[in-house]
Order: C-alpha cells, then structure tokens, then sequence
C-alpha cells in the first residue's frame, strides 16, 4: 500500500509543477494578474490551484478525482465557501 | 485525444467560419464577426461580476477591518469575508469552472483561424455547409492575414497596454507589493503579446486586436456608468 503510495506521489510532481507554473503566471489569485483581481477570484478557500497543490501533495494522483470534482463545483450559482481537502 | 477535441472545440467553430465565408467571402472580416460573436456570448457572466464588484466600494472600510484583524490567520480571514459577502448579499467572486472551459474553446478558435489562413484543404466540414474552392487571406484588399504582421502586433501590444491601464482597480497606496506587481503586469503582458503576436498569421493577431477593442469598448461603458451614477447621487 506504501508502495502504491509513493508511486502515486511521484507520478504527481510533474502536475504540481505545472499548477505551480499556473499560480506564478496566469492565475487571477495568486499570478501576475492578481492586481486586476483586488477582491480575489476564485469562490473558495482555499483556491482550486491551492487545493490541487495540496491534494496532489498529499495523495498524489490517487487524489486528481478530488480534484476534478472540487474544480466542477467552483461555478456560478454556488456559494462561497472554506472547503480544505 | 486530438480527433475528440476537434470534434468538441474546431469543427463546429470552423464551420460557423465557413458558413460566413460563403456569404462575405473576406476571411478577414469574418474573423472580425466570429470574435465579436464569441466576446458576445461572455458578456452576461461579466456584468454580473461587475455589479458586485462596484457594490463592494461601499463595504470597502470593512474588508480593510477584517483584512487588519486577521493578518496572520489567511482562514478566518477568508470566513470572516464570506460571512461579509453573505450579510450584504454581494458576490465578488468568480469560479474557476468557466475561466478553464474558456481556454479550450480559445485554443480550438486559434487552430480554426490557422487552419483557415494556411491554404491546404479544409477536413471537417459538416455536409450541408458549400465547401469553398480555396479561402483567400487577403484582408480588406490590403494586408495578407496568413502572413506574420509585425506592425498588427505592435498595435496588438499597444492595445493590450491601453485596457490593462484602465482596467486596473485603484489599489490603496500603502499596497507595495501590488503596486509592484500591477506595474510589471502591465508591460510584461503587452510585451508578450507583441512577441507571440510577431510569431503566428496576422489572422490570429486580428483576432486579439478585436477582442482587445471589445474589452476597451467594456471598460469605457463601466466607467462612463459610473460617472453617471455618482454624478446622479451628488
């Protein structure tokens, strides 16, 4: 099970170094636009690329429906809310 | 993986170009048409974000309270917020789901502009849409959109300056960091654009000298509202 573990982890780095590369570029809540975006942007603490660092740290790529599931729930129509992996 | 996506994403856009290339056969023009239409279609989510944006100046002493009180505590930070937002029934927030179902649809009308504007055979056209011998780039009888522009991508650059000046939200001077930050954004982003836009077709230029206009053209309708409306109060 470790083992799975640990393979799940390592799979996962090239993905948290993409998200990474997101949050310091394009991303409204933590990249170069930021100052456009005074009041923050996504509905969500923490925000999706924060919480897709921290699931994909976690767990790995175990965790991408995690993810997914967390990203289809951050649309018009749902409350703001703290929701930590 | 790449025949879904152009199933999903390019033909039906390529398609639609096809479509109004039969009727005003000026790619240029066409390419004018579909990004208006795109641009179109976003601009309900926007103004919506933007009401609440303008209703949170009032709550802004506030905000600045909270942001005070919980300095180093970014969760109760962002509770405390929320629970702002939800007693003054405002919602600045976006979501993420729109902004990523975005960026496909601009990938696929940037290959549906390349694939148009680089003289080989058209592949998946609907039946019932007249396939075109051949689609001429020349724009206006004037400038060859499957060619690089570098002119059109200066004036893309230039543009792109223009909104990101205007667009920018006053931030407190105290604010270093996002004084900083906002100053290198605002040459970082124009920069770029004149050095991709230098890279591709004028086609694909075209397309974000268009869209740059049409934010323009937003962003002097809001403030143009807001003086209105704060000359109406006083």
């Amino acid at each position: 099970m470790e083992v799975i573990k640990l393979i799940s982890r390592i799979l996962a780095l090239p993905l948290v170094l993409l998200v990474l590369i997101y949050q310091k570029t394009l991303s409204p809540d933590h990249g170069m636009l930021k100052p456009w975006f005074p009041y923050g942007y996504c509905k969500f603490y923490p925000s999706c690329s924060e919480y897709a660092v921290q699931v994909l740290r976690s767990q790995g790529i175990i965790g991408l429906p995690k993810i997914l599931k967390r990203l289809i729930s951050c649309r018009p129509g749902v409350a703001p809310a703290i929701d930590k992996p | 993986m790449g025949h879904i996506f152009n199933l999903i994403f390019v033909f039906p856009l390529l398609n639609l170009l096809v479509f109004f290339y039969n009727y005003i056969p000026d790619i240029g023009v066409v390419i004018i048409l579909i990004t208006v239409l795109v641009r179109l279609l976003l601009l309900p989510s926007f103004h919506k974000s933007l009401k609440h944006q303008r209703a949170l100046t009032a709550l802004q002493p506030k905000m600045h309270e909270i942001r005070e009180k919980y300095k180093d505590d970014k969760e109760a930070q962002a509770r405390a917020t929320m629970e702002l937002y939800k007693v003054h029934k405002v919602n600045p927030l976006s979501s993420c789901l729109p902004l990523l179902i975005q960026l496909p649809i601009l990938i696929g009308l940037y290959q549906v502009f390349m694939r148009s504007l680089n003289g080989k055979e058209l592949t998946g056209l609907y039946h019932f849409i007249h396939a075109p011998a051949v689609i001429n780039p020349i724009f206006l009888h004037w400038i060859n959109l499957a060619h690089r522009n570098i002119i059109m991508a200066v004036i893309a650059g230039v543009l792109q300056y223009y909104l990101s000046k205007i667009s920018l939200p006053p931030t407190p001077t105290t604010d270093q960091m996002s004084k900083m930050l906002s100053y290198q954004t605002l040459y970082f982003l124009p920069l770029i654009t004149i050095v991709f836009g230098a890279q591709f077709p004028a086609g694909l230029t075209l397309y974000w000298i268009v869209t740059t206009l049409f934010g323009i053209g937003q962003q002097y309708y809001i403030l143009h509202k807001e003086t209105k409306e704060a000359l109406a109060k006083a």
